[in-house]
């Protein structure tokens, strides 16, 4: 057998074992992602310019919140009594990093490990809003998505599109480390 | 000075140079693997910024995401250990091609008014936001490397380093 065929034989070789080796690692991971689940709800990546997320979220009945009107459901005295409930929609480690006072947190791509909470607390809110950093990410949308199918009626459905970039940006505060925790601080700069 | 020189010459002529390239090579995509499996959603994320899947194929990046850096992992062990050596090669030289392509591609979707070498953006190459020309410059280093591992006719200080065709192994003669 000549170099260049014996070399493509053992590229397939390797191949051929890594590959199930690493679906099985993946399997056994318990960060390891969900290979059938569609994360993305089948939408393109470059649609997310805020009219486009508008739209997308009106065929389920969500709304667009702007900054002042979730300043005004924050500093709603009955917010402190749970009549209005923050969604905080990023990763884990974000969360603890900082979030909106009170926020809870559901990550869209762990859906499944914060739904028994925040799904009943969700259904009984007034007013749900959801956030994740800002700029073009889509994740609030996403979990936005995730609690309509819950059941949580989407009249009660509110993305706040300007996320966290925006209420620090706004000079507000946040809470780091879990929900409740009462560490609150200014956003790092 | 010249004892050194001559020590440096005889270790770099008796395969000392493509045992230095292995470990360079396999220990990169080994370390950066692993970085990118600390947040396999993040990897997901960054990779679906690149739009290479087809919507025909809608899970084809959950595939990507959760295997790549497993294969990187393993193909990467396999390189420093020296086993299978030009499968290996062959492999991170393919998978470095097609990166570059991809950053390439990913960059001037990004450029706008921006000097090329002036664009940053998470590459997901596990060193969260870059500079593409270092990023190019990396990869380019990093495929001669593979290259001159994949064209290494003595193969020394290797475990098997053929697995096909071999009729002994090497060992670090």
């Amino acid at each position: 057998m000549n170099e260049v065929k014996r070399t493509l034989l053992e590229f397939a070789v390797v191949a051929a074992v890594a590959v199930p080796l690493a679906l099985a690692a993946n399997a056994l991971n318990p960060e390891g992602l969900s290979l059938g689940r569609d994360y993305f709800g089948g939408r393109d990546v470059s649609e997310r310019t805020k009219e486009e997320v508008r739209a997308r979220l009106a065929k389920k009945g969500i709304q667009i919140l702007e900054h002042a009107a979730v300043l005004g459901l924050y500093n709603d005295p009955i917010y402190q009594d749970g009549a209005y409930t923050f969604i905080d929609s990023r990763s884990e480690a974000e969360y603890q990093r900082g979030h909106i006072p009170g926020a809870y947190l559901c990550d869209h791509y762990r859906v499944e490990r914060y739904a028994n909470e925040v799904v009943p607390v969700c259904q009984s809110s007034l007013q749900v809003v959801v956030y994740c950093e800002g700029g073009d990410c889509n994740d609030s949308e996403l979990t936005a998505e995730d609690l309509f199918h819950f059941r949580v009626p989407p009249e009660n459905l509110f993305v706040y599109i300007g996320g966290l970039e925006e209420w620090c940006s706004q000079g507000m505060p946040i809470e780091r480390g879990a929900r409740d925790s009462g560490d609150i601080a200014e956003c790092p700069k | 000075m010249s004892a050194g020189r001559a020590l440096a010459r005889s270790f770099f002529g008796a395969g000392g140079l493509a045992l230095a390239a292995r470990l360079i090579v396999g220990g990169a995509f080994l370390a950066l693997a692993v970085l990118k499996l600390r947040d396999p959603v993040g990897f997901l994320k960054t990779l679906r910024e690149y739009d290479l899947a087809p919507a025909f194929l809608p899970h084809l990046l959950n595939y990507c995401a959760a295997l790549l850096p497993w294969v990187e992992v393993l193909c990467g062990a396999l390189l420093v250990l020296g086993i299978a050596v030009r499968g290996n090669a062959l492999l991170f030289a393919a998978l470095l091609v097609f990166f570059s392509a991809a950053l390439v591609s990913r960059a001037l979707d990004l450029q706008q008014d921006l000097p090329f070498c002036a664009i940053k953006f998470d590459c997901g190459c596990g060193q969260g936001v870059v500079n593409v020309c270092r990023k190019l410059a990396e990869n380019a280093v990093l495929l001669l490397l593979s290259l001159l591992v994949l064209f290494d006719r003595a193969q020394r200080f290797c475990l098997r380093p053929r697995l096909v065709g071999a009729r002994a192994a090497t060992t670090g003669r």
